[in-house]
């Protein structure tokens, strides 16, 4: 038990400053970023008028990155590795969201806002899975 | 056998793939219903908006008497935010069940971690929201930060606690190693 309460007290303790830099300057530097690739995809794709609703909900990137870095026994390839892939795969789930929004009251759906929520957590199980196999039986139980 | 076929049986046969592939399914089947439910039942979800107001004032009436409520707005001092939907923990809620019944485990440990977790992410989203206020009435300018901190920064943190505490208490003896270490 003291080395989960230990990982949570990290979490909480990694995730405050994280948050504080994505409010200080990442979620601008990441905007300018994602607007012009967006757009090129978008563009690509023939889908106009998308707008950003999902950029609330960017911040994401801080508990996947959290939880990548605070994970215990991840070989550092898995781990480093993972968190480029896990970056990228959250970009293009903020390209795809973004599209899915509601046109003209540019909202998300509770379907994509689940989905921008859950992705740090679903990421994490798979990019993590030497740990999650930790957590999982070997074998499925009845029911 | 294709390529993808074996792929496909080779994901199938490892638990994360199948726990994911679960996952995603629940997920999606909870946020396909739940804005039906919302539409179907306006009054359930008024209902845990206002009781969340109340119990939220309740909690600082107790310590103050600077606090007040009208409806879903409740004030401390001169600061008050209005409780919302989203306030209610329903998104946390429907995530900490979607990983509970993908987890492989018999159905009454999943309705174990159904009953028991569901109130504990709703006591810790009252916490939430309870430092938010205090925050919010004495540290104003750190507010935005706060805010931003506990909705996006420790939502995951609050579902992955609670899932992995039911996983280390309730169904431990089928895990591997249960807890990070």
């Amino acid at each position: 038990m003291k080395p989960a309460l230990l990982f949570l007290a990290r979490f909480v303790a990694l995730t405050a400053p994280l948050v504080w830099l994505w409010r200080a300057g990442g979620l601008s530097a990441y905007h300018a970023l994602f607007a012009p690739i967006a757009s090129a995809i978008y563009g690509w794709l023939g889908c106009e008028g998308i707008a950003t609703p999902a950029r609330d909900r960017y911040i994401n990137f801080v508990p996947f990155l959290t939880l990548m870095l605070l994970t215990p026994r991840l070989r550092a390839r898995r781990r480093f590795g993972g968190l480029a892939l896990g970056l990228v795969l959250l970009f293009l789930l903020h390209v795809a969201v973004n599209a899915t929004a509601d046109r003209e009251t540019q909202r998300l759906s509770a379907l994509a806002s689940l989905v921008l929520d859950a992705a740090p957590f679903a990421l994490w199980i798979a990019l993590a899975r030497e740990f999650a196999r930790g957590l999982l039986p070997r074998r499925r139980a009845d029911g | 056998m294709s390529r993808s076929a074996a792929w496909l049986r080779r994901a199938s046969a490892d638990p994360t793939w199948r726990f994911l592939g679960l996952f995603a399914l629940y997920l999606a089947a909870v946020g396909w219903l739940l804005p039906i439910a919302m539409r179907a039942y306006p009054g359930v979800t008024r209902f845990m908006v206002t009781a969340t107001a109340a119990i939220e004032y309740a909690l600082l009436a107790a310590f103050t008497d600077q606090a007040a409520r009208s409806e879903t707005v409740v004030h401390l001092g001169p600061f008050a935010v209005r409780i919302i939907g989203e306030c209610t923990g329903m998104f946390e809620m429907a995530i900490y069940a979607a990983c509970v019944l993908a987890f492989p485990t018999r159905w009454r440990k999943k309705a174990i971690g159904l009953l028991l977790g569901i109130p504990a992410i709703y006591l810790f989203n009252l916490l939430r929201i309870l430092c938010l206020i205090l925050v919010g009435r004495y540290a104003n300018a750190s507010f935005d930060f706060f805010h931003l901190y506990f909705w996006q920064g420790t939502l995951i943190l609050m579902i992955t606690s609670v899932w992995m505490l039911w996983v280390y208490l309730v169904v431990r003896d089928e895990a591997g190693s249960a807890v990070p270490g």
